[in-house]
């Protein structure tokens, strides 16, 4: 394989390495991060990737990238609308698996004598865990509006509030949707599951805004030093985990009808604009508007949280981004603008001041983008660039990255440990199982900072605020 | 006949050894409900009403992810856990019957079997199989 490195931010895997692959491979990522990525199969899956048919320019990770299925996580891949394909790999099997951050009203000072309180009652308040369903029970028609209408639906039975929708991305709603493209077997995994964080590295977190880099940037989000916010994490549950199951299958059998012949199986795919393409992107819009209501429901019981125990009502979403999504997106390519379907698996979407798809509000900023940390460890907010449109099709990074296997981590330290570790951090903890803990305790993930570094330095996005935890409710 | 899990960065595998392929595939079943469920699982049988269930694939890699998404598709959606008695492989078909058990608290979530890393071999006297699943 022919790696070369480009600069302190960024190498390239050349075209030449396989015979398949249509375009060169680039990796963002410093050269403690670019070890990390050589001992799995990142790299490979980069390459694999750029074997898609109609794929634009290059085929990219990000500097959090690790071993997926058929895409690496960190991946993004643009491909040509008429040429091009679509491969349910690329977005993965929690399609808009994604994080949401809500700014509050309220500082440190404000809830230090009752970060405890606090976050046992989120913990009761937000279904988690595994197994254990949401508080609203589903029948198909209702599920088919969830799917079909987004965030709307949320505001109709007062979840949501109307001015809610403009800081989700999409306004909280793909419009491509249509639930009778997603299986009957989706939606009974689905039905009773809205509303609930699941588990693995899915968690809500009470934070604090420690540090602030960009004062203009972060004031005009919303967000000020010490002020309280809460971040998010999770997805569409088992409906989203079925609908890539279900077209993972049909597209592997429907691939050889096109002639498509892909170096790994999991990045199965078919024309952007054959039946079965056209289906996958209905049933995977259907499946990350369910997401969004997810997200929303438990934003809505934070809220109830929040009111109840500091009288507040000022619970507010800065934003709401996907991380595993495909979208048909207007991008410059050599000069011409044209449309595209951009797949990006555990990568955010990163749009620059003066674009019309992100929130008024914002525009003279750039988009806000949210990357979690892992268990214990700082999140950030990030804006997004011109730089990141001119390389990467307006993509960043989504996370700090798994770097040890669980049963590994669990070999770390046990759970007491764990918890003893994140009391004398300060941080308070509330999990469904000891396994949420002990698999997900920060050494095993990349340093986010690191992350962070290399996005903010290689322009693709850059700092605005640091979070730090202050309690945490996992699954 | 025995399974063993796999290191992977973010997931688990699964590799198996048995004489025969359907009890090869018995053992996949049997290593995924011990994921999912735990090793000292005690089962409580509902009904004495077997369930029958045929799945049929264009090959039989998918066979075996075929099979096992639809055991993880009884679990998450019916909301019990299959008892499988017996497993009949005839090329690229599969036909199982399963009682049903009360559900149990999950211990570790599967979203999907995937095709990484794949692995259905014949060897001189035994099968080989190993699958990676999501979680």
């Amino acid at each position: 394989m022919k790696i070369e490195k480009i600069n302190d931010y960024t190498y390239k895997i050349s075209k030449d390495s396989f015979p398949f692959m249509n375009v060169d491979g680039i990796i963002y990522a410093d050269d403690k991060l670019f070890e990390y990525i050589k001992n799995d199969k990142t790299i490979e899956q980069v390459a694999n990737t750029a074997a898609l048919p109609g794929i634009i320019s290059r085929s990219i990770a990000m500097p959090d990238a690790h071993q997926g299925y058929g895409f690496a996580i960190g991946g993004v891949a643009a491909v040509d609308l008429n040429k091009g394909v679509i491969s349910p790999g690329g977005i993965g099997y929690d399609i808009n698996c994604g994080v949401r951050l809500l700014s509050t009203d309220l500082y440190f000072d404000d809830i230090k004598n009752k970060i405890n309180e606090l976050t046992k009652t989120l913990f009761n308040e937000i279904p988690s865990g595994t197994g254990r369903g949401g508080n609203l029970k589903l029948n198909y028609s209702e599920l088919n509006t969830v799917m079909s209408e987004g965030v709307n639906w949320a505001v109709k039975h007062k979840y949501a509030n109307p001015d809610d929708l403009e800081f989700i991305e999409e306004n909280g709603k793909l419009k491509n949707a249509n639930p009778d493209f997603v299986s009957d077997k989706a939606k009974q995994r689905g039905a009773d599951q809205l509303g609930t964080l699941g588990s693995g590295n899915h968690f809500a977190e009470v934070q604090i805004v420690q540090e602030v880099f960009d004062e203009r940037v972060a004031n005009g989000f919303g967000l000020h030093k010490n002020q309280i916010v809460v971040l998010i994490h999770t997805g569409s549950r088992g409906l989203g985990h079925q609908v890539c199951t279900d077209y993972l299958r049909e597209m592997d059998i429907a691939m050889k009808r096109y002639g498509i012949k892909m170096p790994d199986r999991e990045l199965a795919c078919v024309p952007i604009d054959s039946d079965e393409g056209r289906r996958y992107l209905g049933a995977m819009a259907s499946a990350a508007n369910f997401a969004f209501n997810n997200r929303q429901l438990i934003t809505y019981n934070v809220r109830n949280v929040f009111k109840k125990l500091f009288k507040t009502d000022k619970v507010k979403i800065v934003y709401d981004v996907c991380h595993n999504i495909a979208k048909i997106e207007e991008h410059k390519i050599n000069e011409n603008r044209m449309k595209v379907l951009v797949h990006r698996k555990g990568a955010t979407r990163a749009f620059p001041p003066g674009h019309k798809d992100i929130p008024q509000v914002y525009r003279e900023f750039g988009q806000p983008v949210l990357i979690p940390g892992s268990m214990g460890t700082n999140s950030f907010v990030l804006v997004g660039t011109e730089k990141a449109m001119n390389e990467t099709f307006g993509s960043t990074c989504h996370g700090a990255g798994r770097m040890l296997s669980r049963t590994k981590a669990k070999g770390v330290m046990n759970y007491e440990k764990a918890i003893q570790k994140l009391q004398e951090k300060g941080i308070v903890v509330y999990a469904s199982s000891k396994t949420g803990i002990t698999e997900e305790i920060p050494e095993a993930y990349k340093d986010v900072s690191n992350v962070v570094e290399v996005v903010h330095h290689s322009g693709i996005a850059l700092k605005v605020a640091k979070l730090k935890p202050l309690g945490v409710i996992k699954g | 006949m025995s399974f063993r899990y796999l290191e992977h960065p973010s997931d688990i595998g699964i590799e198996v050894v048995a004489d025969k392929l359907d009890l090869a595939f018995k053992e996949c079943y049997e290593a995924l409900i011990s994921l999912i469920f735990g090793s000292d699982l005690k089962l409580k049988i509902k009904s004495e009403t077997a369930k029958k269930n045929e799945i049929k694939s264009i090959d039989i890699e998918a066979l075996l992810i075929d099979f096992l998404n639809e055991i993880l598709f009884i679990i998450d959606a019916e909301k019990i856990i299959p008892v499988i008695k017996d497993i009949i492989i005839e090329k690229e078909k599969l036909l199982f019957n399963y009682y049903e058990a009360e559900f149990q608290p999950i211990i570790l979530y599967v979203k999907a079997i995937t095709f990484h890393q794949l692995k259905i071999e014949k060897k001189e006297n035994y099968f080989r199989l190993v699958y990676f699943v999501d979680l």
